[in-house]
């Protein structure tokens, strides 16, 4: 069928054009009060046409295929009506060979409900087994696959397939204490994780709200992921920084951080999520150094504002069918430090260790300021958990702490999403309490 | 469709439903001067949710094909082990259309692009460094035929505009928010646009001279967008029915109970039509309507699907909401409000030595077990001896659903609606939100000072 666009929108005489067609296909499984409540399964497929007549950009993009003419006419006809773009080059022009490099687990590909129920079985047996007192309030399992074909006019022409699945559950010990835990590979999943669910759950038992204080702060991978998507990553899409709306847009090449803090973008490594074998402009991914000890080296870009900076992109376009590429990390990886988490919980008299946050969304992605609510966290003394927290909060400012910092963990733990963190401990925020 | 409910009886099926969905957005992008995207697309989606010997399926695709999907429902089912149960609802045949003055689709894309670039208002604001707006509209139909004979079409138009402003002075950069989408034609951009983005400009300017608020327990007045958001927040998630039934709210076997001050009156309506989580019909089939989740301070109702309506030996209430087509609809609030009390902003102030007046919303989240939530503040001001001070940015307040409610003293009468995005259980849903201004004799509010 692509072709058949293709063919099409040759014969409209359109020399400058991308299509991208993208199908998915979704098995849902949705658990509620320790069973399986509901199952639904889709197929959906569309496609997305970008056109340039005489440097101006056109686009338009259908779930109903069989009427491509109808899209392409329309794309055009955008193309048409829009100003032109000086900053406009070309379309990727990066050709690759495909590699036939397959991104994805055989084994999971094939699986289906039955995976999913055993999984979900597994899981709720060892939690049982632990506390037959916890349950599990809610919860899903997806299975995700994702093909996506990109042809054009510069001689791209590719393929690729991708295929991840989610588990996610709420536990609960009692009313005051339920937690929430997902993982997300694109390998079969683990239902020992559990084990480390039920330990976190009964870690938040006999809960105490703090006193007001200015407290050393330590970040749990989930937390630090949580702040580092809403404030930073963002900040360093080239978008961002040629529209001016960036905090870093001077900043490239000077110290944003503490100078053992080092942070790449890595869209190759076989292992990792999100890896692939190209981006979805189709430039073959890589590796890009994003802070270098401390040093801010490089912005993310698509090949749109690679062009208007006269640098390469660092393959880091992401879309739908249904939308024009827009920047975006893929996995983001911090270099580990040396001391082990109870070392680290071990190194302040006083500190809070902070695992989850309420309302991460609302904190200043401008700015890096947030006061945020404490999901699960506990305050230490002289490396002993004393309690868990409850009606707490913390405030600060995101690039102060990330220049506060005190150690770095020596593990990398990969959260729900693409980001692969050691735990930190930086200098004092304020903590609200009583 | 009547072939395919025929089908899937046939197949042993005890209850069908079979949707479709289409829509055609137009996007269009202004930075700065530029137009920065201008596109079109079409959305079309088709799915069979099916009860099948008590046992439930969905199956969904863009491709027009019932049987197969059916089918696939059936399939799927066949592999639940769980038996559910609803109440029939009485037939009922029904088409409802969203009403506009001014069908946006009978408007070129050429005007359309002419009348985004006019807001390009730059030239009055010395310190903006970078404007983008957004402007959107799709015109959707959703339509919903039963095995019980209910047959609903919604004929939709949403018309949207969203403003980001950013100012700089020196190294500092403030950015301020604020947007407007409603079910309606394109006469809301034409009154609406230019004073969206005049104000966000306006505020992004004013944030530079904002001090960061100083972290405590204090008396605070919210205004109606905040007081909006802690409705949501606070109260309408905690009487979502799943959480009920999970025993995972503090509103759990509260009904009829004292669980707020008695000048508070929270409802959730679906059938407000110039509320953006107007929902004329719910993803199952069922009209929008009005429940009143606490009345004069009494916990009286919570938000049902059919399902948890069933359990709970209640009626549906029209807030059984999906995402799209491919997911299942929960229990999830339309537009959720504080009702108006008798107080003013005035007096509020005057009763407030040492506080804040808190504006704007930028989101909440909470944890309906607990009764924890957080909700955050664009902007605010200082209060000390009923007089507004210094600004502050960026507050959040939070605090215990139950504790909170109860100290509520003041309810003003100047109720005002805005809209929001509701995250639950991976699915998003339009919302609406409303409050008048609001006086808490206690909270925990955020700040780094």
């Amino acid at each position: 069928m692509i072709e058949k666009i293709e063919s099409y929108i040759k014969k409209k005489g359109i020399k400058e054009y991308e299509i991208f067609y993208e199908s998915s296909e979704k098995t849902r499984m949705i658990l509620q009060r320790d069973n399986i409540d509901f199952l639904s399964k889709g197929y959906v497929d569309g496609i997305g046409i970008r056109v340039c007549i005489d440097k101006k950009l056109g686009f338009s993009s259908t779930i109903d295929i069989k009427n491509y003419e109808k899209c392409v006419d329309e794309a055009i006809k955008i193309s048409k009506l829009n100003n032109r773009d000086e900053k406009f080059m070309r379309f990727n022009d990066a050709r690759i060979k495909s590699t036939n490099k397959i991104f994805y687990d055989k084994k999971l590909i094939t699986k289906d409900i039955a995976y999913m129920s055993k999984y979900f079985k597994d899981y709720i047996k060892i939690v049982k087994n632990t506390d037959k007192d916890i349950k599990l309030n809610s919860g899903g399992f997806e299975k995700s696959t994702r093909t996506r074909k990109i042809i054009n006019s510069e001689g791209i022409n590719l393929e690729s397939k991708s295929c991840n699945n989610t588990f996610w559950s709420e536990l609960m010990k009692s009313k005051e204490n339920t937690l929430g835990f997902g993982e997300r590979e694109k390998t079969l999943l683990k239902p020992e994780k559990a084990k480390e669910h039920v330990k976190r759950l009964i870690e938040c038992e006999k809960k105490n709200t703090p006193e007001t204080t200015n407290i050393n702060l330590v970040l749990h991978p989930e937390a630090l992921s949580e702040l580092l998507g809403e404030i930073f990553l963002d900040a360093i899409d080239a978008e961002s920084i040629q529209s001016k709306k960036s905090i870093l847009q001077d900043k490239l090449n000077k110290k944003i951080f503490h100078k053992d803090i080092t942070i790449i973008d890595d869209s190759i490594t076989k292992n990792l999520i999100f890896s692939r074998e190209f981006d979805d402009e189709g430039v073959n991914s890589r590796k890009t150094s994003i802070v270098e000890k401390g040093v801010l080296k490089n912005f993310l870009y698509d090949t749109y504002h690679a062009n208007i900076d006269n640098v390469k992109s660092t393959s880091s376009a992401s879309r739908s069918y249904a939308s024009i590429p827009s920047i975006s990390t893929t996995n983001v990886l911090m270099k580990t430090g040396k001391k082990t988490e109870e070392k680290i919980l071990n190194s302040a008299d006083k500190l809070i260790y902070v695992k989850n946050l309420i309302g991460t969304h609302t904190a200043d992605s401008t700015t890096g300021d947030f006061s945020l609510g404490v999901m699960e966290g506990h305050i230490y003394e002289k490396g002993e958990m004393k309690y868990a927290v409850k009606d707490t909060m913390i405030a600060g400012n995101f690039y102060k702490i990330m220049n506060d910092i005190l150690e770095i963990g020596n593990k990398q733990i990969h959260t729900g999403g693409g980001t692969y963190l050691p735990i930190i401990l930086t200098g004092k925020v304020k903590l609200i309490g009583k | 469709m009547e072939s395919f409910l025929k089908y899937a009886e046939k197949k042993g099926c005890n209850y069908v439903e079979l949707k479709e969905y289409s829509g055609n957005k137009t996007s269009i992008q202004l930075e700065n001067d530029k137009i920065k995207e201008l596109s079109k697309g079409n959305a079309l989606m088709y799915a069979a949710r099916v009860m099948y010997k008590n046992k439930e399926g969905l199956a969904y695709s863009n491709k027009e094909d019932y049987k197969q999907l059916i089918d696939n429902a059936i399939k799927l089912a066949n592999k639940n082990s769980k038996i559910i149960k609803i109440d029939e609802l009485p037939k009922l045949k029904k088409s409802i259309k969203t009403k506009f003055k001014i069908n946006p689709e009978n408007i070129d894309l050429e005007d359309k692009k002419k009348d985004v670039m006019k807001l390009d208002l730059r030239k009055d604001y010395k310190k903006i460094n970078s404007l983008r707006v957004n402007y959107s509209d799709n015109n959707r139909k959703l339509k919903i035929t039963t095995s019980e004979g209910r047959e609903l079409t919604w004929n939709d138009n949403v018309v949207g505009i969203v403003s980001v402003a950013y100012a700089k002075d020196g190294n500092r950069l403030e950015q301020f928010y604020k947007s407007k989408i409603k079910h309606q034609g394109y006469e809301l951009f034409k009154k609406e646009a230019s004073g969206i983005v005049n104000n966000s400009m306006e505020m992004a300017e004013k944030m530079l001279q904002s001090k960061l608020a100083k972290g405590g327990n204090y008396p605070v007045i919210i205004d109606q967008a905040l007081g909006g958001v802690f409705s949501h927040e606070a109260v309408g998630h905690g009487c979502e029915a799943d959480n009920v039934l999970q025993g995972a709210t503090v509103m759990n076997e509260k009904i009829g109970k004292l669980i707020a001050s008695t000048s508070v009156n929270i409802i959730d309506d679906g059938s407000l039509e110039e509320g953006y989580g107007w929902t004329a019909f719910d993803d199952e089939g069922v009209e929008g309507q009005k429940t009143y989740l606490i009345r004069n301070g009494f916990l009286e109702g919570y938000l049902h699907t059919r399902e948890t309506a069933s359990l709970l030996k209640m009626k549906p209430t029209g807030n059984g909401r999906a995402e799209s087509l491919g997911h299942r609809a929960i229990p999830r609030m339309t537009n959720t409000y504080f009702d108006n009390g008798d107080s003013n902003f005035k007096e509020m102030l005057e009763k407030i030595k040492d506080g804040y007046y808190l504006k704007g919303s930028s989101g909440g989240q909470v944890n309906p077990s607990s009764g924890e939530f957080l909700f955050n503040a664009q902007y605010g001001y200082r209060v000390e001896n009923g007089e507004l001070k210094e600004l502050v940015k960026n507050v959040s307040l939070t605090g215990n659903i139950l504790t909170t409610l109860k100290n509520i003293s003041l309810v003003a009468k100047d109720l005002e609606f805005s809209q929001g995005v509701c995250g639950k259980d991976g699915q998003h849903a339009p919302v609406g939100d409303g409050a008048p201004h609001i006086k808490i004799d206690k909270a925990r509010v955020g700040g780094q000072e």
